[in-house]
């Protein structure tokens, strides 16, 4: 197949990708980096949640 | 009915395309919406667009598939980001927090933006879909394929075969080993934005000489067998992502050019070593091009050629390749760049699905059109003085012989970074002056930038040599300027007697094929300078609000907006 | 005098110091008009009403033109100042109006603008005492266009809310939004410093990894093929042969039938 499928057993959107993301990288020559990437993912949970806004709003002039 | 989607989304050139029952319906990139130059995020109104011309919602969807793999993606950042460790460290916090922050979730963010199922989504390679954006809307049925540009989730070049309705990789080079990152790098040098300015290196090159030939040798080496190997020392992508070159290659070469500065090539002895060293980068990547393209053809046996990635967006080594390597025809995707990714993923899906392929491209109009209505209410309220001429075409080839610059708004938009003829600015093509008006007062552009000259395609000949070839209909290769009509050509011939022509027919473009042929009717001479309609550091405009927006705030004669004219002094 | 302009005026006196940081704070400006900028063609494309579109399409020239004023004073006196300019400007779009509506889209702006005039008043005023006359000119060509956005879009908040009671409610319901939104900045900055100090512990993990990497996991040079790409063509390869079954197949069930 060209594309590939993600024929993964959960529709549900952060699980699909948590599922993909852990199927990556229990490959062999990666396995190495669960232990590390395990780490920054804990430590961005708290970056997925204050996304989303720029950093000079529009229609606001700070004063300092 | 099948009904696929591409994407791409999250570092520059967002875009969507949209294939139902194999056939392209739409191709639109999310700047044109959005007015943000390169616009990242994720193409809703690009999608929603696709959808309308169509007459669907999201519903309808098969499938939707992004151009690349986020996961592998993130392996090959946090890869090198770890072996340049502890150089990294300054770096590590931003790429992992924007990693891990929003680009692995990309997949659920199109989920929930757009409306659609989870497991409706799916992924498929970079270079990939490079790859079949360029050869399946070729007219080849055969061909080697070469994708090159920065860097996908690992890979910078591509080597791939297209045959028997598939591509399948030969091989490929690997980051850090990357042409389009050795490109974008001396672009930050020059002073210029990083995916913004390659094409204005590209324009300058013609102003240099490839003096620093020996310096760059230090830079990159070339192998017999077509691959390329960059000397990491002298490039920081890890640890200075907006200018990617190091402090040793500012020694090499010396100081690097201060952006937003104003160029003087008569006076400033800088500027013409600058414009040197973006000439000895122009022979470098042709000479890297034409290295990978021998090597294909050897390995191959393939005619003909198709490219695709942001490097194939340089039409001066297209022009050299067409020349030099071997090939009798080669094809290049008009959105080459990332933006191309979303029409190559779903050109894959189409062919997953239902094993449907698409027509050979051979136009660019995939966007939205212009809403006649639309355009009449908002000149009205306005208060824009304003006509609907029995003959708009005939009208805008009377303004142009005489000598007025007119912006034109017709039909779909374009698809991909070029305006061929759907958004552009047109102007008569003889007089200097009218280059010197268009790039100082009109698009307010640095004054090496050349222009573009449109030309009915059964009459270039007589202004151009080797303008006969794949590429013409979508401006991805330059020609030579015949001397001895070179007169008529003084706003469009570069410097070095070269034009990136377009050849226009009615299937292309209808509404500049029209013009063309009035003003042949007119002149007896059927071209035009052919810019694109958008401000400095703007994306080219979409809807008849930007078009009409850009007449208010530019300094055009008149604007074609659909079926209205508007004209400058009857304001 | 209200809170913001009684802030703005103590920190004025910081903001406009030096011209380095002068040349910072035209940048910021210029950014926030270039987002306005963006907001407004977005408004513009989204209205059902046409005499709002260009009502919003004349607002959106303007703050295209401040952008631009602002941004080139930026690098006047940055040049003043010997150092290289802040480059292009690259604001974001908050989709205000789709976020928002139409009538809070429109008090949302309406509130900014005020708060503008308010502030630029301030400036002005300082600038004229300096006798600096540039800075002057520059903030009372915007305060005039800034006046009439606020008047215009009270106006038309009325018209859409169906009265000033209900417009002014619009105003409160929008201050409150606002209100949300600083603290969610507050937190997002709060955030990203926080992960900073996280990445710092982290490199302790990161020095074996680094020397792991670098022995085991070398940077190619060179042609290869990815395994990434010889998956794909591999599972390529065996639906295609698939497809070329099922078609034999069927082409030789039609054969027994036609023999049939």
């Amino acid at each position: 197949m060209k594309t590939q499928d993600n024929k993964n057993i959960t529709s549900i959107p952060w699980i699909a990708t948590l599922y993909s993301l852990i199927k990556h990288f229990t490959h062999r020559q990666r396995l190495f980096l669960i232990p590390l990437l395990l780490i920054l993912l804990l430590s961005g949970i708290i970056l997925i949640f204050t996304s989303g806004l720029s950093y000079v709003a529009p229609f606001v002039y700070s004063a300092f | 009915m099948s009904c696929v989607l591409g994407i791409s989304a999250g570092y520059h050139d967002a875009a969507a395309a949209l294939i139902i029952d194999g056939q392209l319906i739409a191709a639109m990139q999310e700047e044109r919406f959005t007015r943000i130059k390169n616009d990242s995020s994720i193409p809703s109104r690009a999608v929603f667009a696709c959808l309308a011309q169509a007459g669907l919602s999201a519903a309808a969807i098969d499938r939707v598939v992004f151009y690349e793999n986020p996961f592998a993606k993130l392996e090959r950042v946090l890869l090198s980001l770890v072996r340049s460790f502890p150089q990294s460290w300054k770096q590590f916090p931003t790429a992992i927090s924007s990693q891990i922050g929003s680009k692995i979730w990309i997949l659920d963010q199109i989920s929930s933006t757009l409306n659609i199922p989870r497991n409706r989504i799916f992924t498929t390679t970079h270079h990939r879909s490079h790859a079949a954006s360029t050869f399946f809307p070729s007219p080849f049925d055969e061909a080697a394929i070469l994708t090159v540009d920065g860097i996908g989730e690992e890979v910078s070049t591509g080597m791939w075969l297209g045959k028997n309705g598939s591509i399948n990789c030969i091989k490929s080079i690997q980051y850090p080993h990357s042409l389009g990152l050795l490109y974008a790098a001396l672009t930050a040098y020059l002073g210029f934005e990083v995916n913004e300015g390659e094409y204005k290196v590209m324009g300058l090159a013609a102003y240099g000489t490839p003096h620093f030939k020996e310096e760059f040798a230090s830079l990159i080496s070339l192998s017999p067998d077509g691959s390329f190997e960059l000397s990491l020392p002298y490039f920081a992508f890890h640890t200075k992502t907006d200018i990617g070159f190091s402090a040793k290659m500012e020694k090499l070469l010396g100081p690097r050019r201060d952006p937003g500065k104003h160029w003087d090539f008569e006076n400033s002895p800088h500027d013409r070593k600058y414009a040197d060293i973006a000439a000895t980068l122009q022979w470098y990547t042709e000479e890297v091009l034409l290295g990978l393209a021998r090597n294909i053809r050897q390995l191959t046996g393939s005619v003909n050629l198709c490219l695709a990635g942001g490097v194939a967006l340089n039409c001066v080594a297209n022009a050299r390749l067409l020349k030099e390597s071997g090939f009798s025809r080669i094809f290049v995707q008009p959105a080459a760049g990332d933006a191309g990714g979303a029409l190559g993923a779903a050109i894959l899906a189409s062919i997953d699905l239902d094993g449907k392929y698409p027509s050979p491209l051979n136009t660019c109009a995939l966007g939205e059109n212009i809403s006649n209505d639309a355009a009449l209410k908002l000149v009205q309220n306005l208060g824009i003085n304003h006509t609907k001429p029995d003959d708009i075409f005939s009208s805008t080839a009377d303004l142009i012989a005489d000598n007025k610059v007119v912006a034109f708004a017709s039909g779909r938009f374009e698809w991909g970074p070029r305006a061929l003829g759907q958004r552009s600015i047109l102007a008569a093509p003889q007089d200097k002056a009218t280059r010197e008006r268009l790039n100082k007062v009109i698009k307010k552009r640095e004054p090496f930038r050349p222009f573009a000259p449109a030309v009915l395609s059964h009459r270039a000949g007589e202004w151009f040599e080797g303008q006969d070839c794949d590429m013409s209909p979508f401006m991805t290769s330059v020609a030579n300027v015949r001397p001895e009509n070179a007169k008529d050509l003084g706003a469009c011939t570069h410097i070095d007697g070269t034009a990136r022509v377009q050849t226009v027919t009615e299937l292309s473009s209808p509404g500049l094929f029209n013009v063309l042929h009035a003003l042949d009717k007119k002149t007896g001479i059927p071209m035009v300078v052919n810019t694109s309609l958008n401000g400095n550091g703007e994306p080219i405009v979409g809807s008849a609000l930007d078009a009409i927006s850009f007449f208010v705030s530019h300094s055009v004669d008149a604007m074609v907006v659909g079926d209205i004219l508007l004209k400058r002094n009857t304001l | 005098m209200s809170l913001h302009t009684l802030i703005t005026k103590i920190a004025s006196h910081f903001v406009w110091r030096t011209p380095e940081r002068s040349a910072k704070k035209f940048f910021e400006f210029a950014l926030a008009e270039q987002g306005s900028m963006l907001d407004l063609i977005a408004a513009a494309r989204l209205t059902e009403s046409e005499k709002r579109r260009a009502l919003y399409v004349k607002h959106m020239l303007d703050e295209k033109r401040h952008a631009l004023m602002f941004s080139l004073r930026s690098a006047e006196l940055c040049s003043q100042a010997g150092r290289k300019s802040y480059g292009n400007l690259h604001a974001d779009i908050e989709n205000l109006f789709q976020t928002l509506g139409e009538a809070r889209f429109l008090a949302f702006v309406h509130i900014g603008e005020r708060r503008a005039c308010q502030q630029f008043v301030v400036y002005r005023n300082l600038f004229k005492k300096q006798g600096n006359k540039t800075n002057k000119s520059l903030f009372e060509a915007i305060l005039k266009d800034e006046q009439r956005h606020a008047d215009y879009t009270w106006g038309l908040l009325v018209e859409i809310t169906g009265g000033e009671q209900a417009a002014r409610r619009e105003l409160r319901s929008v201050q409150m939004w606002e209100a949300w939104r600083k603290w969610r900045r507050v937190g997002r900055s709060l955030a990203n410093k926080l992960f900073v100090i996280l990445s710092l512990f982290i490199y302790f993990l990161l020095a074996p990894y680094a020397v792991l990497t670098r022995l085991f996991k070398r940077q190619r040079k060179g042609w290869s093929v990815p395994a990434l790409e010889q998956e794909i063509d591999r599972s390529g390869s065996e639906q295609q042969a698939k497809r070329v079954q099922t078609l034999e197949n069927l082409s030789n069930s039609l054969v027994i039938l036609n023999n049939s």
